[in-house]
C-alpha cells in the first residue's frame, strides 16, 4: 500500500504560480472567489538592511494525525489507505470546524454561490453539485490513474516532487529519510506528509 | 473525539465512484439529482502549441464531450517534447480560459457612424458587410498601397510571417511595424547578432543550462522569472547540479531570488559592469585562447586612420590579414570561413592574438584583440564601481569565476530597449560568452535546431554557388533580416517607387542634418510624420492613411500611449482594421474589428519548427474544438484584403511560392476544393494541406505518417542537438552568418553602417563605452534630488508582454491575490520615509525629461535599490471591456515613457530618464 507524500524544494521554486493555475483548472476551484487549494506565497524577509525573497508553496499536508478529521462531525473528512486526507463533499455539512482546526490554513468553503458561479464558468463539465468544505486532495483521481498531482506535473522547476514513503527507493522517501526535507510545525503532532527542503543559500 | 469512521479503502473508494479519472468520482451515484446530470464522458487528448510567449511550449490538450458539447478542460505540457519537457507555466495552464473568455469578440464589428476613435462604439455586422465596408472605404479614399501600414504583434510574426511578408510584397505595401523589434529583437538582440550572426537571439539561442557550472544573468528576469518554460526546466537542472548563479539586477527579481549572489546594480549601468568584466578577462587571460585565435576575428590586423577610427588591414582583394604567432609574419586569410587555421594559399597558420611592433604598408598595426583592449583600457573595476555601485573586488572576483569556470553562461536580458547603450552592452556580453568558447557548445549557448538546419542548407548553397529557394524558410540568422530589409528599404523593389516610410523618413532626416536612424527596420520611427503629412518622398507627401493591426496592442506597449492615440485619431487616417481575439487598449481606436479564433480552436495553416529547441523537430497545432464564434483565420483575412487592395489574389499565392515553400498552383487547387466543400477558412485549410505535403516530402515520409506522429506525439523529431553540433556547430564546424563567417569582435555590420555615414559611439566597430544619459547635465553616479529616482520595469510571471491575458480569469485571480506586489510602485522604505510616503499611498510619478505623469500606489520593499523605482508593466489597462484587467489598478508604464529612440534601429530608450514622485 502506498503512503503518498510531497517534497517541496524551496531552492527551486521561482514563484511562477503555474501550480496554482494547474490546480484550479484540474480541480475546478473557485477562482472567481479567489479561493485556492494551493498557494505560492511571495515573501520578503528583511535581513538587516537587505532583503531576501522566498517563494513558498503551501497546500494541505495530508497529515497522518489530521486535526481536521478529529473534529469532523459527519465523517466527511476521511483518511484513505494511501494516506490522502479526503473530503466527501456529499457528506460534508459545512460546519467549518475543520478549517478552524487546521493549523496550516489549508481549507476553504465552496459555497452555494460558488456552485452557481461554477456552473456558469465550467458549464456542463462542472464536477461539483453541492457546496462543502474543500482542500487539496493530492489529486486523488489522478493518482488513482497513476499520474502525478496537477501541481507536481506542471511545476516548471520540479520544485514539487511526489512519491511514496512506503517505497524505500522512492525519491521522496529518500529525501524524507535523509532528513533534508522537513515538515511544517512538527511540534504540533499532526505528522504532516508535505516536506520542505529549506533554502541552502547562506547569502 | 473517538469517532469510528468508516475507513474508505481503495476498493470501496472505486466502487462508489464512476471510476474514471478526473470526473465526479467523489460522489456515490445516489446523490445525483437526475440521470441527465451524470455525464457520459469521453476524454480526448490532442496536441497544440501554447500561444503566450516565445518559449512556444508544446502542449497536450484534454477535451471532454458531454451532452454532445466538446470542451477543453485541461492543458498540460507535452511529455514528448524535448523543448519544455512536459511543463508549462501559469499562463499556459490558464490558456483555455482565454478561449472561453466571455469578453471575446464574437463577430465582426464596425464603428458606429458619427462616433470618434477612442470611443468603444461599434455595431455587430456580418462578414460580408465588414468586407464591403472595407472595400468601399479603400475605394472611396483611394488608399494607395504605400499608404497602408501593417502592424503585427509577436504572435502574428512568429506564426504568420509566411503570410504577412508575402502579403506586403504582393500588395506592394512596403510598411510593417512589428512588435517587439524596437523593444528587444532589433535592439539588444542586434548587439549580440553583430557578433554571432543571429537575428533573433531568444528564438535562436537556448543556453544549455543543464550542463553549465556558472550562470551569470544580467538584467534578465525574462528567462526564468517571467517564465520562459523551456529555459526554466533546464535552469532547474543547473540548480540541482550545484551550478553557481549570479544575478545582476537593480531589483530582487524572481531570478535574483534564486541566485547565490544578487548584485543590486544601479540601473542603466550594465554596460560599465560588462566592460569591466571584459577588460578583466582580456587582461588576465581568462579566455580560451585557442578558440579565440581560431574562430573569431580577434587576430585580424587593424590600424587607426586619420580620424582615429579603427580600420581593418586588407589586401588588394579586401581579404583580412593576421600575424603568425611567434614570427610576426603577416599573412592573408580567407574573407569568409569559420577557421583562421589556413591562409589564402592553404598553408597551415597559427594566428597571434597579440603581436608587437607590427608594421604593414607603412602603418603600425595591431590585432583586433589589442585594439579592443586599448578601446576599453579605462574600464577598470574601480571605474565601474563608482558608477554601478558594485564593489571593484566583486567585479574582479566575478570575472575570475566566470572566466575560469567552464562551461559558463552569461545570459543577458531580453528587453533590449531601456537605454541607448543596451545594444552595446549586449555586444559586450556576447564577447564575454565567446571568450569562454561557449558558443554552440555543451554548457554554453546552443543554437536552435532550426538555425543549424537552415545554416547547413545556406552553407551548402553558398559553397556550390546556388541560389536558395524560399528565402523565408531557408535563410538563417541575420541573413533573414538582411533579405527583409533589402526588400522593404528600396523603392525600386516596388512599382510605385516608395520604400517603407521608415526609410524615407531616415533619408529625409539625414538630408536635413537631423538625427536619423541607420536601420529603421519594421519600426515606428517616422510614422507620425507620415500620418501628419510631414514626410516627403521625391518631393511628394508620403502619407500613411490606413492600418491593418494583427494581434498587436501598440496603444499599450509602444511609447507613448498618447503618441499612438494621436496617430490613430488623426483626421488623415482613413481606415483602421484590426484582427483580434479580445478587446485591448488599442481596439477602441480602430474602425473595423475582425474577430480571430484562439489557438485552441485552430489547426494551424503551417507546419512549424520547434521554436528555440536545440533538437530539430517539427510541430503544429490540431484544433481541440471547433471555433466557438464567427471568427476568422489570419491567412483568409489577408487573402481577402489582397483582393480588396490589389484586386489580384493570385499575387499572394505567387509571393508565397517565391518566399515560402508553398507551390502556388497546388495551393490554389486545394483552395478551390475547400471552397467547394463549403469549409470555413478555406485558404488556411488549403495552406495546411499543402504544408503537410511539402514537409512530408522534405522529411522523406508520407503525409499520413507525418500526421500520425504529430497526432500521437505532438512533435516529429528530426535530429538531436549533439548530432547537429557535430555537423553544423558554429563556428567549430561551419562558418556562422556574419559577413566574415567568424565570430566578430570587430563588427562588419557596424563597419557597414559606418560606411553609410552613421557616426557616433553606437556604431563603434569594437566594444566601446558611452554612458546612459538619464539627466541632461548629470552622470549616472551623481546624486539624485530628494524626490527623484531611476526607473526600471519588468514582467510578472502571469501576464505575457503587451498581452490581454491579464483578463484571463485564472490569471486575474492570481494577480488579485498578489495585487499589492504586482500593481504597486516598488519604493525602498528609506526613500519613502524621507518623502512621508507610506505603504499603499496614492502617488503621482512625473518623468523629469518629458513631463509625462502617471498615477500609482506605493509598495514599500527592500527588494529594490533605494535610488530606483520599479513597476510591473503588466497593468494599467484602460478599456473597461476587459472586465477583469480593467480595475486591477497598476500603472501603465507607457504613460511615463516618451517616444525617444537610439540611432541604430530606433530602439526605445524607455528607462533613460528619471522620475519624481509625490503623494497624490
Amino acid at each position: 500500500m502506498q503512503h503518498y507524500a510531497m517534497v517541496i524544494n524551496l531552492n527551486a521554486c521561482v514563484g511562477c504560480n503555474a501550480c496554482m493555475a494547474a490546480c484550479a483548472m484540474e480541480n475546478q476551484t473557485p477562482v472567481w472567489s479567489n479561493k485556492w487549494r494551493t498557494y505560492v506565497h511571495d515573501i520578503e524577509l528583511t535581513v538587516g538592511d537587505s532583503a531576501r525573497r522566498r517563494f513558498f508553496p503551501r497546500l494541505c499536508n495530508h497529515c497522518d494525525n489530521p486535526p481536521c478529521m478529529s473534529v469532523c462531525p459527519t465523517g466527511a473528512t476521511r483518511k484513505l489507505d494511501n494516506g490522502i486526507v479526503f473530503v466527501d463533499d456529499a457528506t460534508c455539512m459545512g460546519c467549518e470546524a475543520c478549517a478552524l482546526a487546521c493549523p496550516y490554513d489549508a481549507r476553504y468553503t465552496f459555497e452555494y454561490r460558488d456552485v452557481a458561479a461554477g456552473k456558469k464558468f465550467f458549464g456542463e463539465l462542472i464536477h461539483r453539485e453541492s457546496p462543502s468544505m474543500d482542500k487539496c486532495s493530492f489529486c486523488a483521481h489522478r493518482v488513482a490513474a497513476g499520474q502525478n498531482p496537477a501541481c507536481v506535473q506542471t511545476c516548471v522547476t520540479s520544485a514539487r516532487i511526489f512519491g511514496d514513503l512506503n517505497d524505500p527507493n522512492d525519491y521522496v522517501a529518500r529525501l524524507v529519510t535523509s532528513g533534508v526535507a522537513k515538515p511544517l510545525l512538527p511540534h504540533l503532532g499532526t505528522r504532516p506528509n508535505v516536506f520542505y527542503i529549506g533554502e541552502i543559500n547562506l547569502g | 473525539m473517538s469517532w469510528m469512521f468508516p475507513v474508505l479503502s481503495r476498493r470501496n473508494f472505486f466502487k462508489a465512484s464512476c471510476g474514471i479519472a478526473g470526473l465526479t468520482l467523489l460522489k456515490p451515484s445516489t446523490s445525483v439529482a437526475s440521470p441527465a446530470a451524470l455525464p457520459q464522458d469521453q476524454a480526448e487528448k490532442s496536441y497544440s502549441i501554447c500561444n503566450f510567449c516565445s518559449s512556444l511550449c508544446n502542449i497536450e490538450v484534454t477535451t471532454r464531450t458531454i451532452a454532445g458539447v466538446k470542451r477543453v478542460v485541461k492543458l498540460d505540457g507535452n511529455p514528448h517534447s524535448t523543448l519544455n519537457r512536459g511543463k508549462i507555466c501559469a499562463r499556459g495552464q490558464s490558456g483555455l480560459r482565454q478561449t472561453y473568455d466571455t469578453d471575446r469578440f464574437k463577430q465582426p464589428l464596425i464603428r458606429v457612424e458619427g462616433s470618434q476613435r477612442g470611443e468603444m462604439k461599434f455595431r455587430a455586422v456580418s462578414w460580408q458587410e465588414a468586407w464591403e465596408y472595407i472595400a468601399t472605404r479603400q475605394k472611396h479614399a483611394q488608399i494607395k498601397p504605400w499608404e497602408w501600414t501593417m502592424i503585427g504583434g509577436w504572435t502574428s510574426c512568429v506564426f504568420y510571417m509566411n503570410w504577412s511578408v508575402p502579403f506586403a510584397l504582393a500588395n506592394e505595401i512596403p510598411n510593417i511595424v512589428a512588435s517587439p523589434m524596437q523593444h528587444c529583437v532589433a535592439t539588444g538582440h542586434f548587439g549580440t547578432d553583430s557578433l554571432t550572426g543571429n537575428f533573433n537571439i531568444h528564438d535562436e539561442v537556448l543556453p544549455d543550462y543543464d550542463h553549465a557550472k556558472y550562470i551569470l544573468l544580467i538584467g534578465n528576469n525574462a528567462s526564468m522569472g517571467a517564465v520562459s518554460t523551456c529555459r526554466v526546466v533546464r535552469f532547474a537542472t543547473a540548480l540541482k547540479n550545484g551550478a553557481k548563479v549570479v544575478a545582476v539586477d537593480p531589483r530582487l527579481s524572481e531570478t535574483a531570488a534564486k541566485a547565490h549572489e544578487w548584485l543590486a546594480i544601479r540601473p542603466g549601468t550594465d554596460l560599465e559592469f560588462s566592460l569591466a568584466l571584459l577588460k578583466e578577462m582580456l587582461d588576465h587571460g581568462y579566455y580560451d585562447s585557442e578558440f579565440l585565435r581560431t574562430y573569431t576575428n580577434l587576430p585580424f590586423l587593424v590600424y587607426q586612420d586619420a580620424q582615429g577610427q579603427w580600420q581593418l588591414a586588407r589586401d588588394a582583394e579586401k581579404r583580412p590579414l593576421a600575424a603568425e604567432e611567434g614570427t610576426n609574419h603577416i599573412r592573408t586569410l580567407p574573407a569568409y570561413t569559420n577557421k583562421n587555421t589556413r591562409d589564402v594559399e592553404g598553408q597551415p597558420f597559427y594566428p597571434a592574438l597579440v603581436a608587437e611592433d607590427l608594421v604593414w604598408e607603412g602603418r603600425p598595426v595591431v590585432t583586433v584583440f589589442q585594439a579592443q583592449q586599448a578601446e576599453i583600457k579605462d574600464c577598470t573595476p574601480e571605474w565601474a564601481e563608482k558608477i554601478t555601485t558594485i564593489p571593484a573586488a566583486t567585479i574582479r572576483r566575478i570575472a575570475y569565476e566566470f572566466g575560469t569556470t567552464r562551461p559558463a553562461i552569461i545570459d543577458p536580458g531580453w528587453h533590449g530597449a531601456r537605454y541607448g547603450n543596451i545594444m552595446m552592452t549586449r555586444r559586450v556580453q556576447a564577447m564575454i560568452q565567446t571568450l569562454n568558447g561557449g558558443i554552440d557548445q555543451e554548457g554554453g549557448w546552443v543554437m536552435s535546431g532550426e538555425f543549424h538546419h537552415k545554416l547547413e542548407g545556406f552553407q551548402h548553397a553558398k559553397a556550390h554557388g546556388e541560389q536558395l529557394p524560399a528565402p523565408m524558410e531557408t535563410l538563417p540568422g541575420i541573413e533573414f533580416v538582411n533579405m527583409l530589409v533589402n526588400a522593404l528599404s528600396k523603392g525600386e523593389n516596388f512599382s510605385h517607387g516608395h520604400p517603407g516610410w521608415g526609410w524615407a523618413y531616415a533619408a529625409q532626416q539625414k538630408a536635413a542634418g537631423q538625427p536619423w536612424v541607420a536601420v529603421p527596420a519594421i519600426a515606428d520611427e517616422g510614422m507620425k510624420e507620415s500620418i501628419e503629412g510631414k514626410l516627403l518622398w521625391r518631393g511628394e507627401k508620403y502619407q500613411t492613411r490606413a492600418l491593418f493591426i494583427n494581434a498587436a496592442n501598440p496603444v499599450r506597449h509602444y511609447y507613448s500611449d498618447a503618441h499612438w492615440k494621436e496617430m490613430m485619431r488623426h483626421p488623415n487616417m482613413e481606415l483602421i482594421i484590426c484582427l483580434e481575439v479580445l478587446p485591448s487598449d488599442t481596439t477602441p481606436y480602430v474602425d473595423v474589428i475582425l474577430p480571430s479564433s484562439t489557438y485552441l480552436e485552430r489547426s494551424e495553416p503551417n507546419i512549424y519548427g520547434n521554436g528555440v529547441n536545440s533538437d530539430l523537430a517539427v510541430t503544429t497545432r490540431y484544433a481541440a474544438i471547433e471555433p466557438l464564434y464567427d471568427s476568422a483565420e489570419a491567412p483568409d483575412v489577408l487573402l481577402e484584403l489582397t483582393r480588396i487592395i490589389s484586386g489580384a489574389p493570385e499575387r499572394l499565392f505567387q509571393a508565397m511560392e517565391r518566399l515560402t515553400r508553398l507551390p502556388a498552383a497546388a495551393v490554389q487547387d486545394a483552395l478551390e476544393k475547400q471552397r467547394q466543400a463549403g469549409h470555413k477558412a478555406p485558404f488556411s485549410r488549403a495552406c495546411r494541406e499543402i504544408s503537410f505535403q511539402v514537409t512530408a516530402q522534405r522529411l522523406g515520409t508520407t503525409v499520413e505518417n507525418l500526421d500520425k506522429i504529430l497526432r500521437e506525439k505532438g512533435v516529429y523529431p528530426e535530429a538531436h542537438w549533439r548530432d547537429l553540433l557535430k555537423t553544423a556547430g558554429v563556428p567549430r564546424k561551419l562558418p556562422t552568418t556574419t559577413p566574415s563567417g567568424r565570430l566578430e569582435f570587430f563588427s562588419s555590420i557596424f563597419e557597414g553602417l559606418r560606411m553609410q555615414g552613421a557616426t557616433g559611439p553606437h556604431f563603434n566597430v569594437l566594444a566601446g563605452y558611452f554612458p546612459a544619459q538619464c539627466r541632461a547635465d548629470k552622470s549616472m553616479d551623481e546624486p539624485l534630488a530628494a524626490d527623484e529616482f531611476y526607473f526600471t520595469y519588468g514582467k510578472t510571471t502571469t501576464v505575457s508582454y503587451g498581452s490581454t491575458n491579464s483578463n484571463n480569469p485564472v490569471i486575474a485571480a492570481i494577480n488579485t491575490l498578489k495585487k499589492d506586489l504586482y500593481t504597486g510602485v516598488w519604493i525602498h522604505p528609506q526613500r519613502a520615509a524621507q518623502l512621508q510616503i507610506r505603504h499603499g499611498d496614492a502617488i503621482i510619478l512625473t518623468n523629469t525629461l518629458s513631463g509625462q505623469t502617471a498615477a500609482g500606489r506605493a509598495y514599500l520593499t527592500r527588494q529594490i535599490r533605494p535610488d530606483t523605482l520599479f513597476i510591473h508593466s503588466s497593468f494599467g489597462i484602460e478599456n473597461p471591456q476587459l472586465t477583469r484587467s480593467f480595475g486591477m489598478g497598476g500603472t501603465a508604464t507607457n504613460k511615463l515613457i516618451p517616444h525617444i529612440v537610439e540611432p541604430v534601429v530606433a530602439g526605445f530608450r524607455s528607462q533613460e530618464f528619471t522620475l519624481r514622485i509625490a503623494k497624490a
